[in-house]
């Protein structure tokens, strides 16, 4: 089962993320700040990582590059979801390479149709 | 003219309407006789023999017009017309003169007075003319000091700083707000350059000093104007240091609202969708339906909030363009065919009317998208049978794109309106989305932010066309 680390300072997003996760057979790690989610990630080596950009203690923009600097953390893919959606932040997510971009309210289909691209 | 005075046997000399009061200071009585004899009736005579005597007169006594002669016995010459003047600046004089004092006489006009009369020609005539030109000459000259002083004072009170820069790049003028919010003395402005700030037309923004000593931001215009007779720079600034903190403020906010909106519409829509997929459990058939309506409109809600951050930003000038270069054509039939699917669910028919040979234009391609999705998805909305139609036309420089369909149609007070916020018309098609009302406005900002029009044209139960114009110019080139 692969494991999915889903990072977002909402507790109710995190939950029915992990829910939905769950029900299309993934194992789910959650965190809820930007240095957590850098220890979670470490400690847990998830498959693929949903991540929130706008978080307590480091956003998800710094998480990610320092995820890409770690060899042990750097091939990690990354989604990124946010309610800051703008074409600047997309085109700046698209810019880092980060494998994809998901506005809030989003379609979990779509989501779920991204990570099954991502990691199968 | 007054009237009562064409019957008399006057005729080059009426005098004006209002008996003009003149003061004469002259000390030869036959010189006052003179006057006197030939002065009109409408003219009422004072005379004062001496200078001290005529200056005192004035100080109690209205006077309209001053005769003087040059030489009396308590003051001869251009001093008497010195003192006079320096006195009763607004009172017109004309100089008495003989023959002899000719050259005096016109060093005097110099000094300030209006004209002069040689008194051996004194004549009725030429005296009320004279007395005449005199009184309106003065009155324009008071006239035109008047209005200087009135823009001087209006240029000087202005808010705006003002400067008016000549074509060597030297301070010809500035005013109190300019030295103001430039921090610099007057006196090290004047005829000096104004340092390496920008004198070609067009506007940008500086940093100014505010009065209470603090640093703002200022709008810079430049101007051309003329000064002199010559080509010169007009420079005027604005402070916009509230105005633009002002308008940093209305965007942070609209950003933390809709961050503030989306994250628990997140929320909401995901648990409805969940719901909808069975993960909790089944639901029953009419559960579902009230599941999908709310789920419908957690779509709508969260389109209306897209919207007006999108329309904020064009309505604080916040846009950007992203300039390429692309066609037109080709873009506009992969939308209509993104539709396809759904026209043919309504049974609407498709067409496109194109030119040939590709219509490059250079424009922001994702918002020209937007325009065209949003016009193709009214279309289709309030039409029920027949036809959705594009074309695109290519004229002097300029493309013009439509939107046309065989629909209902829009009234005329309602087309008036149809680019406004939040207005919405017409019946829509069943089983259509419910628009969020500003789908046409940001349209409208989208094409005159590309210095393009968009205009609506509508005959009820035919049908409505949707025309918008770009203009063809290979010079734009912001972005790329």
């Amino acid at each position: 089962m692969k494991k999915i680390l889903v990072a977002d300072d909402n507790p109710d997003i995190v939950d029915l993320l992990s829910s939905r996760l769950r029900a299309n057979q993934y194992e789910v790690v959650t965190a809820d700040s930007g240095v957590n989610t850098l220890l979670r990630t470490i400690e847990e080596k998830p498959d693929l990582l949903i991540l929130d950009i706008k978080m307590p203690s480091g956003t998800g923009i710094g998480v990610y590059e320092n995820l890409k600097r770690n060899s042990k953390t750097k091939d990690i893919p990354v989604i990124f979801i946010t309610a800051y959606a703008s074409r600047e932040i997309e085109e700046q997510v698209s810019r880092m390479g980060a494998e994809g971009f998901v506005a809030k309210p989003f379609d979990a289909n779509i989501l779920m149709e991204m990570i099954q691209k991502t990691i199968g | 003219m007054n009237p009562s005075m064409t019957g008399k046997k006057r005729k080059t000399t009426a005098p004006p309407e209002k008996a003009v009061r003149i003061l004469l200071i002259e000390d030869n009585p036959s010189d006052v006789e003179n006057v006197r004899r030939i002065l009109p009736d409408a003219f009422s005579l004072s005379v004062c023999g001496r200078l001290d005597e005529g200056m005192s007169f004035l100080r109690s006594n209205p006077v309209d017009l001053i005769l003087l002669d040059l030489s009396l016995p308590d003051g001869h010459g251009l001093d008497v017309l010195l003192r006079l003047n320096a006195r009763s600046y607004s009172i017109p004089i004309l100089v008495l003169t003989s023959t002899d004092d000719r050259l005096v006489a016109s060093i005097a006009i110099k000094q300030g007075a209006q004209d002069y009369i040689l008194k051996e020609t004194l004549n009725a005539d030429l005296f009320v003319r004279a007395i005449q030109y005199a009184l309106d000459r003065k009155h324009v000259e008071l006239e035109l000091e008047t209005q200087r002083q009135n823009f001087h004072s209006i240029v000087e009170q202005s808010d705006e700083g003002i400067v008016v820069v000549d074509a060597y790049g030297m301070v010809r003028y500035f005013n109190q707000a300019a030295e103001e919010f430039l921090g610099v003395p007057g006196e090290t402005l004047l005829g000096r350059s104004l340092g390496p700030r920008i004198l070609s037309a067009g506007t940008s923004e500086i940093d100014i000093r505010l009065k209470n000593g603090e640093n703002g931001l200022g709008e810079y215009r430049v101007l051309p104007t003329s000064w002199r007779g010559e080509a010169a720079s007009l420079i005027l600034i604005r402070d916009i240091t509230e105005q633009k903190a002002a308008e940093k403020m209305r965007d942070d906010f609209i950003q933390t609202v809709s961050h503030e909106l989306r994250t628990p519409l997140t929320a909401i829509r995901e648990s409805v969708s969940q719901l909808l997929d069975g993960i909790p459990g089944t639901v029953n058939p009419d559960q579902k339906k009230n599941l999908s309506l709310c789920l419908r409109n957690t779509d709508h809600l969260k389109r209306i909030v897209d919207n007006l951050l999108d329309l904020s930003k064009y309505e604080s000038g916040r846009a950007e363009l992203r300039i390429a270069r692309f066609d037109m054509a080709e873009l506009a039939v992969s939308i209509l065919d993104s539709f396809r699917p759904r026209a043919q669910r309504n049974g609407i028919i498709l067409e496109f009317d194109l030119p040939e040979t590709p219509v490059f234009v250079r424009a922001d391609r994702q918002k020209i998208t937007q325009v065209w999705m949003n016009l193709i998805d009214n279309a289709l909305k309030f039409t029920r049978k027949g036809f959705v139609r594009i074309e695109i036309r290519e004229e002097k420089e300029m493309i013009i794109c439509s939107v046309s369909d065989s629909g209902r149609g829009i009234a005329a007070d309602s087309l008036a309106r149809i680019f406004e916020k939040f207005e919405q018309f017409g019946k829509m098609s069943p089983h259509e989305e419910k628009g969020t009302g500003l789908g046409l406005t940001i349209s409208k900002n989208i094409i005159e932010l590309h210095g393009g029009a968009i205009r609506a044209e509508s005959e009820p139960e035919r049908g409505s066309r949707f025309l918008f114009t770009l203009p063809q110019n290979e010079s734009i080139s912001q972005g790329d």
